[in-house]
């Protein structure tokens, strides 16, 4: 969610300064993370989620400035695998003026996980198929051992060493599109539409 | 996937409800792939863009380190709802998963509860016992691919030290010499690498410590990661036939 409402956010050029995020899960997954040193692996993971899109926008934000980022998750039996999420999102926006989006967000854990397995399983399975290059006279290649191209389906994407990490969802959906298209060889879309664009005289 | 496969379809107070893929993109959304001579816009499911495995074509199989078999494992999760429950199983509660490697120094104190179905010896061992694992499992059911998927506890991050885990080289060693700072799920995927089989980490730990993705790049077995959001405490094995 954080990885398109912050690229959605920053893209319509309005600056989020503040992301809060408060979680409680009942199931086995919310209970390991309940203890300090796993839960701190969870955080580092979800912490970086929105470094490229701030990134992305020197206008907004200056070297090295970022937004409060927080996130608590709890352990509530009950709940069971029915995991409850509240983001805040606070951003300025024109002259000093400020908004606040905030979502409630219940689901099933174990259902949300479960297609995004099958999903990496199909996937990378088909990736380990396909060779490609760059250069006419090369040879064909695989894709380099990390498949970066799941990003898409992670939260803290893997990617082979000094290449850049993008997180912004709408890209890493495209990315595995285009792949898909490019071996049929299918042009990546640009949306321009230009054919409906042309004036006509009526006839 | 048992219903998928099986057609198995379920009451609730919301009348007959019938298995999906919501949720996948691979099986549930499409891909604009041009537009008709009228200029409608024309879309394909986006596993039909490109010869891929069929899930329901999938054999599966995992470590856990509890030894619920999978029908009373679906009953602790609370999860599906009782009518489907009930009839699967029979398909699944003769079903065990294969013993998992504990490390209660990697994972939450209050798992020591669950865990109860384990590999025990050396890391060296234990790493010999999951490639054997993995060879079998390829092996009975005749499978030419595997996919492994960590989709078990979150462990704390291991901390990244010279000589240990910073090379490939450092780590084969580190594992012969029992190092503590080597986690199960970074045994998991040596084992994978070293079996030749795809391996995805799907919680948020640093699995893949410099030295394992050297190995993964060494020997060209692709690698993925990391976190996604699960909560089951399994790692899932599973296989493509083409």
């Amino acid at each position: 969610m954080k990885s398109v409402m912050v690229d959605w956010l920053i893209a319509a050029g309005i600056k989020p300064v503040s992301i809060v995020s408060y979680n409680h899960l009942g199931n086995n997954d919310g209970k390991n993370l309940s203890a300090p040193r796993q839960f701190r692996s969870k955080e580092i993971s979800k912490s970086n989620v929105v470094d490229d899109m701030v990134a992305s926008n020197g206008v907004l934000y200056q070297k090295d400035e970022h937004p409060d980022h927080v996130i608590v998750i709890k352990y509530v039996p009950y709940v069971g695998d029915s995991k409850r999420a509240m983001d805040e999102y606070t951003s300025q926006i024109f002259m000093g003026g400020h908004n606040t989006v905030v979502m409630h967000n219940t689901c099933e854990d174990s259902l949300l996980a479960a297609p995004l397995i099958i999903d990496l399983i199909v996937l990378s399975e088909l990736l380990s198929r396909i060779t490609f290059k760059r250069d006419p006279e090369a040879e064909f290649e695989p894709f380099h051992p990390v498949l970066s191209a799941l990003s898409y389906l992670l939260k803290a994407p893997l990617v082979p060493r000094d290449t850049p990490v993008v997180n912004a969802l709408a890209k890493q959906r495209a990315c595995i599109e285009n792949i898909l298209k490019a071996c049929l060889g299918l042009p990546a879309d640009n949306h321009m539409l230009l054919e409906h664009k042309q004036f006509r005289p009526v006839a | 996937m048992f219903s998928l496969a099986r057609g198995i379809s379920w009451r609730t107070a919301r009348g007959v409800q019938t298995p999906n893929y919501y949720g996948s993109l691979t099986q549930a959304s499409t891909v604009h792939v041009g537009a008709d001579d009228k200029g409608q816009d024309i879309y394909v499911p986006l596993c039909k863009v490109l010869p891929m495995v069929n899930p329901n074509d999938l054999v599966i199989s995992g470590w856990d380190i509890n030894n619920y078999n999978l029908a009373d494992a679906m009953e602790r999760a609370q999860v599906l709802d009782y009518d489907l429950q009930r009839q699967l199983r029979p398909y699944m509660v003769d079903i065990v998963p294969m013993p998992s490697i504990y490390d209660s120094d990697f994972v939450a104190a209050n798992q020591a509860s669950r865990a109860n179905h384990i590999v025990t010896g050396s890391k060296r061992e234990q790493l010999e016992h999951v490639r054997a694992d993995i060879r079998r499992f390829k092996a009975d059911n005749n499978l030419d691919k595997v996919v492994i998927l960590w989709s078990a506890n979150t462990e704390r991050f291991a901390e990244i030290m010279e000589g240990v885990n910073d090379t490939a080289e450092n780590l084969l060693a580190a594992i012969d010499r029992d190092e503590p700072e080597i986690s199960p799920s970074t045994l998991f995927a040596v084992a994978s690498i070293l079996e030749n089989t795809i391996y995805i980490n799907g919680s948020p730990q640093n699995t893949f410590v410099p030295g394992c993705v050297e190995l993964a790049e060494k020997h060209r077995v692709f690698i993925g990661g990391d976190d996604f959001k699960s909560g089951q405490t399994k790692v899932h094995l599973s296989h493509t036939s083409l």
